[in-house]
């Protein structure tokens, strides 16, 4: 070997070891993973709320498995699967489906708000507010669509929205002529109806406010008593009552809050970084994050129970008020 | 040969002539306008950590799939170069299909067996390497799409060094292992390096297979469709303009080595 | 050192060799005679070890070497067009077997330069092989392969790709060198006049077997047939003695008989004579041919259309090449007395 050959082995070596030494630091070679089973709803935001996590914690890699809330929990409960993450669309699933043998504490960390949504093409779009929305959907030359409450949790909210805004305005018609307008749509979940508002098949729409913002629509807000947003009307809503049917059972719901619930399951193994996710979630950057993508941020979060609360996130709860 | 083409009265020559500038045109004016677009934007586009990154990774992946397909093409090639066995024809014929399927196609067959869910994948995760979104999944997808440019070329220059120049290292004393390595590898060198330097440039450039198998991290090309998706044609273009001045400058590297004599490098 | 090759076969890309048996005594230079593709190379490279033969032997002084590599084999090989080491300088290609060996720079430097010296190289040392004539490329291939004082040397076509004076240079060079380093020499060759001039005893190959093997007189002078008569008896080969040259014109002595050639040299020299220049006459021709000798035919060979005759003029031997037609006419028979007629110009000092 000649003088050259060693010098440009050496600078090759030195390269590829420097690279890597960097390759390992930026956990490209061996990233932790932090697995996250979600309900759908939540995709937009953990994604996001991911991508800036994993620039501050570049070895750790966001592993996101999307499905139903029910689903995802079951994937714990009774498919013995592993994850350090849980976020639910229905906070109230973690206390009833998995204390005390897979999870311990729930974090209440969003809610999100039923909303009337529409497009710049929907008839009577420039005279709809939050006053007399149920009067403009009462017209009939307007068509509105909801989801299937049968099959979709957006589905018999709508018709909760419908039957608070009959107590609310004390008309109890409303319930009649909206639940039974003619020309209703329903399509089995709410983001099918998207594209019939887009198209203009239809003006008016029940969403979560967080579709209506991620697909910028235009919304109507409804009243805190009407969009099942607020934990302090929970009485309230309870008023409303949907019969479904859930296979060949009939199910009664009754009205409740829409809150997002987060919990580190007893089998998950990464639970540092899972803390440290939850961390940032809740810090000012994760909030604002979860506001731009439509769902309300609640700070500090609530609780059932903050003494089972691990102690690294204790400093970031407050405690149900009222009974469940 | 000499004669000006224009000097032909021939409609079909003029007519060839006419197309084949189209053709130069078509080829050439969207990398010179794309260059000339946003000079002063590419400094800054440079400034961006993350482009810097992405191009550093590009390079640097690119070199790790050289080196790999190095270590285990070369023998490859040379077997190939020298020995005849059952079933060369065949391999002959086929090295050179990972270029000619589609690169996404490519990538999705890696993931088939070396993704999580595959049983190589999940023995090979339990040993620690993952080729999800890890520099693994890069080099993996580079050297698979890229490799057999080395290969074929290393056997071309193998196969024009007279096997019995071996022949003769080997009356004089030199095993088999001695006499690749003083006479035969430095007489195909020059063809082995054009090798290495298709395999960096074609590493360098692959898209299609690295973003089937990892995200991250960045590769320039994953970056810059990233860029453009994100944030619109306007950000895209000084980082294109980029891309392909490294592009040039890694032609212009080929050529020089391809056709410059070479000092051997005994 | 003996080369024994015993029942030697192997088949390989477009050649076969077919039972072939050999012995090369020790010191002998030993010519392997044949037309192209009569698998001389492919024997000469099994000797060498580059392939495994499919049945057979071969010994080296009597040790069985059959599945030995070449690099434990010390042969000296020159292959067809030399096969210098493009990339390295005339010294480093002679250096290269030293250099396998381990040996000390200095002692290499020694062993080199006494070569180069030795072949009259020195001052080619630091050329490239590129930059070479032919025969200086000829003679580093064979310096190179003589480093390692090989007892055995192996030389695939070693002239054929020289010009004729290079060849005639490289010949006297080739004996040169066998007498004065005792080294047993196998020469692969078609050309009969580099087997005559070169060759102790030769070995005819054709189709992948020996057909004859002898000293080059028995071979050129008796040829066991046809083939071999055609072959190797293109040429009436002598050494010859020049007695007298004048305007020219030379007398040359082929032990006792006289022949008068066009040529300015002097001394010693090998004379050659094509068989279809000579005329065969039952009389006295009378012609400018300067040449006319009587002799008696020993036998001929039946070529065919052609006939080889075989004629004794006093001790001598010549071959004459003519028609069947004219065989048939003047009724040629062996014990006959012929004439054969050849002018001068057709004498070629070799």
């Amino acid at each position: 070997m000649t003088g050259k050959t060693i010098i440009v082995s050496a600078a090759l070596l030195i390269i590829v070891l420097g690279g890597l030494i960097y390759s390992y630091q930026a956990g490209y070679l061996f990233p932790e993973y932090l697995t996250v089973f979600h309900a759908g709803s939540l995709s937009i935001p953990l994604h996001r709320l991911g991508g800036e996590f994993s620039k501050v914690h570049p070895r750790i890699h966001m592993n996101f498995e999307s499905s139903g809330s029910v689903d995802a929990v079951r994937k714990i409960t009774d498919l013995g699967r592993s994850c350090d993450l849980l976020f639910v669309a229905d906070w109230i699933l973690i206390p009833k489906m998995m204390y005390d043998q897979h999870a311990d504490w729930v974090l209440i960390f969003a809610s999100n708000e039923m909303v009337i949504a529409y497009t710049d093409k929907s008839r009577y779009g420039d005279e709809i507010n939050s006053t007399n929305w149920y009067k403009i959907l009462s017209r009939e030359d307007v068509a509105f669509g909801r989801s299937d409450p049968n099959c979709d949790p957006c589905g018999y909210r709508a018709l909760m929205v419908i039957q608070l805004a009959s107590i609310y305005y004390g008309d109890p018609s409303i319930n009649k002529t909206l639940s039974e307008h003619k020309r209703t749509v329903i399509r089995p979940k709410s983001v099918e109806l998207l594209a019939l508002l887009e198209s203009g098949q239809i003006d008016y729409a029940f969403e979560y406010k967080s579709v209506a913002i991620q697909h910028n629509l235009k919304y109507v807000e409804l009243p805190d008593e009407i969009n099942l947003s607020n934990w302090t009307m929970r009485d309230y809503y309870r008023q409303a009552k949907v019969t479904i049917i859930k296979g060949d059972r009939r199910v009664l719901i009754a009205g409740a809050p829409i809150l997002y619930g987060v919990t580190i399951p007893k089998n998950a193994r990464n639970v540092d970084d899972a803390m440290a996710f939850i961390r940032f979630m809740l810090s000012e950057d994760g909030r604002r994050i979860i506001e731009e993508c439509g769902q309300n941020a609640i700070y500090p979060a609530y609780t059932d129970d903050p003494s089972r609360v691990p102690s690294e996130l204790r400093g970031y709860v407050q405690r149900l008020l009222g009974e469940m | 040969m000499g004669e000006a083409w224009i000097a032909e009265k021939s409609p079909f020559i003029i007519a060839s002539g006419i197309l084949g500038l189209l053709m130069l045109i078509f080829l050439y004016l969207p990398i010179i306008n794309t260059v000339i677009a946003s000079p002063d934007r590419m400094i800054s586009a440079l400034m961006r950590p993350e482009t810097r990154d992405a191009i550093f990774m590009s390079f640097y992946a690119a070199l790790l799939a050289t080196l790999i397909t190095f270590a285990f093409g070369i023998p490859l090639a040379y077997i190939l170069a020298r020995f005849s066995f059952p079933g060369k024809s065949i391999i002959d014929a086929s090295i050179d299909l990972p270029i000619l399927i589609p690169h996404d196609a490519a990538g999705i067959a890696l993931l088939l067996l070396f993704g999580p869910k595959a049983p190589l994948g999940r023995l090979l995760s339990g040993m620690g390497i993952s080729f999800i979104d890890t520099l693994f999944g890069v080099v993996l997808a580079m050297t698979f799409v890229s490799a057999p440019f080395m290969i074929r070329s290393a056997e071309d220059a193998f196969k024009a060094v007279n096997p019995q120049m071996e022949n003769v290292a080997r009356s004089l004393g030199a095993s088999r292992f001695r006499a690749f390595m003083h006479v035969t590898f430095p007489l195909a060198f020059r063809g082995i390096l054009t090798g290495c330097l298709l395999t960096w440039a074609r590493a360098i450039s692959e898209f299609g297979a690295v973003i089937i198998l990892a995200n991250i991290p960045k590769t320039a090309p994953v970056y810059l469709y990233e860029v453009f998706i994100n944030e619109g044609l306007t950000a895209a273009i000084p980082v294109t303009s980029l891309l392909i001045i490294m592009a040039v400058l890694i032609f212009m590297a080929v050529k020089a080595i391809a056709t410059r004599p070479l000092k051997p490098v005994y | 050192m003996e080369v024994k090759v015993e029942n030697l076969s192997k088949r390989w890309e477009n050649f076969s060799l077919c039972d072939v048996n050999l012995r090369i005594k020790d010191g002998e230079y030993f010519i392997i005679l044949g037309p192209t593709g009569a698998g001389k190379t492919l024997l000469l490279e099994l000797i060498a070890g580059f392939h495994k033969p499919d049945s057979g032997r071969i010994l080296i002084d009597g040790v069985d070497v059959t599945d030995l590599p070449p690099e434990r084999r010390g042969i000296g090989y020159v292959p067809q067009d030399y096969m210098l080491f493009p990339h390295m300088t005339v010294y480093e290609n002679v250096e290269f077997g030293l250099r396998m060996r381990a040996m000390p720079k200095n002692e290499r430097e020694r062993i080199v330069t006494e070569i180069l010296e030795f072949m009259g190289l020195t001052h080619l040392r630091d050329r490239l092989p590129m930059t070479l004539s032919g025969g200086e490329m000829q003679k580093t291939a064979i310096a190179r392969a003589l480093v390692l004082r090989p007892k055995l040397l192996l030389l695939d076509e070693p002239l054929s790709a020289l010009d004729a004076n290079t060849q005639r240079l490289m010949r006297d060079e080739l004996k040169r060198l066998h007498e004065e380093l005792k080294v047993t020499v196998i020469h692969v060759t078609h050309n009969q006049v580099e087997a005559y001039v070169l060759a102790d005893r030769l070995a005819v190959m054709r189709n992948g077997r020996i057909i004859q093997v002898g000293n080059p007189e028995e071979v050129f002078r008796r040829p066991k047939d046809t083939f071999i008569a055609r072959f190797v008896g293109f040429e009436n080969l002598f050494n010859a003695r020049i007695i007298e040259s004048r305007n020219g014109i030379a007398e040359f002595d082929l032990g006792g008989v006289r022949i008068e050639a066009v040529t300015d040299r002097t001394g010693e020299c090998i004379v050659g004579i094509r068989p279809d220049d000579i005329i065969v006459s039952r009389q006295p021709l009378r012609s400018s041919m300067r040449n006319t000798l009587k002799g008696r035919i020993s036998d001929f060979i039946d070529m065919g259309s052609l006939i080889s005759l075989i004629v004794n003029v006093k001790s001598v031997t010549f071959v004459a090449l003519i028609t069947k037609r004219s065989f048939l006419e003047m009724g040629l028979k062996r014990g006959l007395d012929v004439y054969l007629s050849f002018k001068a110009s057709a004498v070629h000092i070799i």
